[in-house]
């Protein structure tokens, strides 16, 4: 049975807004289980050019090695979008983030799990230390997906299995 | 619901050629209440990154967003004429219905699952220039005026 993978603080509409300082990791939310994530949701406060969004594996410092990502492109302000088709490799424990070169992702300054950025584009740059981006901000990212499929054997039998005799 | 082919975000990702459709709602959609907004009609400076209250008195315009933004693998050779036939057959019309049914109520995990199940496989990319081809070939390729989508019961 296929289970559901989360990751991520949410895409909401939230009361601030985060201008591009690179490329931003959302520490809240880490990924439950392995697989990939088919679908990235995002909620742009003004148009973004270029995003590009992906999984990051967190060392428990302030270092995190890009593990996989996608080139969205446009992402349109004013409502929630939904990117789905997606293939993200996504480990247990890794987080989410995205690079945009200009505008802005919706955040909170308060209450969240907090963020963490680097200028420039850092998808392919391997494992780099990121600074805070405040201890309380989320930014408005949220991707889901399903574990790898098992090995659901055909009519019942696995070809491991010796049919029961009856 | 319009579908159009969005060149910004075609890329490749594992070997393969990946295209952006944006599904544009109609007025008569469920959703199209959700993605008919008002919004900036410019970037703004850095003085208004900077500063919320600042930004918020740039002018707004209404706009209907997509409701969906969906990636597909193609082959780099495919034609426009193909690539119609893709949509059509991703995008049926009992799958658009269920997309807009389940987006209006905030289902995505729904329509993830729908959409995942409409997946399709792509041959490799053979060479580097595959997505500046890729653009100029399809970018124009859109579906809209002649979809038709079955009546809503009710």
């Amino acid at each position: 049975m296929l289970a559901t993978i989360t990751v991520g603080p949410g895409a909401t509409d939230r009361d601030s807004f985060a201008s591009a300082p690179g490329t931003v990791i959302a520490k809240g939310n880490p990924a439950n289980a392995s697989g990939a994530l088919t679908k990235i949701e995002l909620w742009a406060y003004s148009n973004i050019t270029n995003l590009k969004a992906g999984t990051f594996s967190d060392d428990g410092s302030d270092k995190y090695t890009p593990r996989d990502y996608e080139t969205i492109g446009t992402v349109t302000s004013g409502s929630k979008q939904t990117f789905t088709g997606l293939d993200c490799d996504v480990v247990t424990g890794d987080v989410i983030g995205a690079y945009w070169p200009a505008n802005a992702l919706e955040r909170c300054t308060s209450g969240g799990a907090g963020s963490m950025y680097k200028v420039g584009d850092q998808f392919g740059a391997g494992q780099q230390t990121y600074s805070a981006y405040g201890a309380g901000v989320d930014i408005s990212i949220y991707g889901e997906g399903s574990t790898p499929a098992a090995r659901t054997p055909r009519h019942g039998f696995s070809i491991f299995q010796t049919p029961a005799v009856v | 619901m319009r579908i159009e082919v969005n060149p910004t975000g075609t890329h490749t990702h594992k070997g393969k050629l990946k295209l952006r459709l944006d599904v544009y709602p109609d007025p008569k959609d469920r959703t199209y209440k959700l993605h008919y907004v008002r919004v900036p009609t410019r970037p703004f400076t850095e003085e208004e990154e900077r500063d919320p209250k600042l930004a918020e008195k740039v002018p707004r315009e209404w706009r209907v967003n997509p409701c969906l933004c969906h990636f597909v693998e193609v082959d780099e050779d495919t034609t426009p004429a193909q690539l119609r036939e893709i949509i059509h057959e991703v995008f049926d019309p009992a799958t658009l219905d269920e997309v807009d049914r389940a987006l209006e109520v905030g289902d995505s995990h729904a329509v993830a699952e729908r959409m995942h199940a409409k997946r399709r496989t792509a041959t490799r990319v053979r060479g580097a220039s595959a997505i500046a081809a890729a653009n100029a070939r399809l970018k124009g390729v859109d579906v809209g005026d002649d979809y038709r989508r079955p009546r809503r019961n009710g």
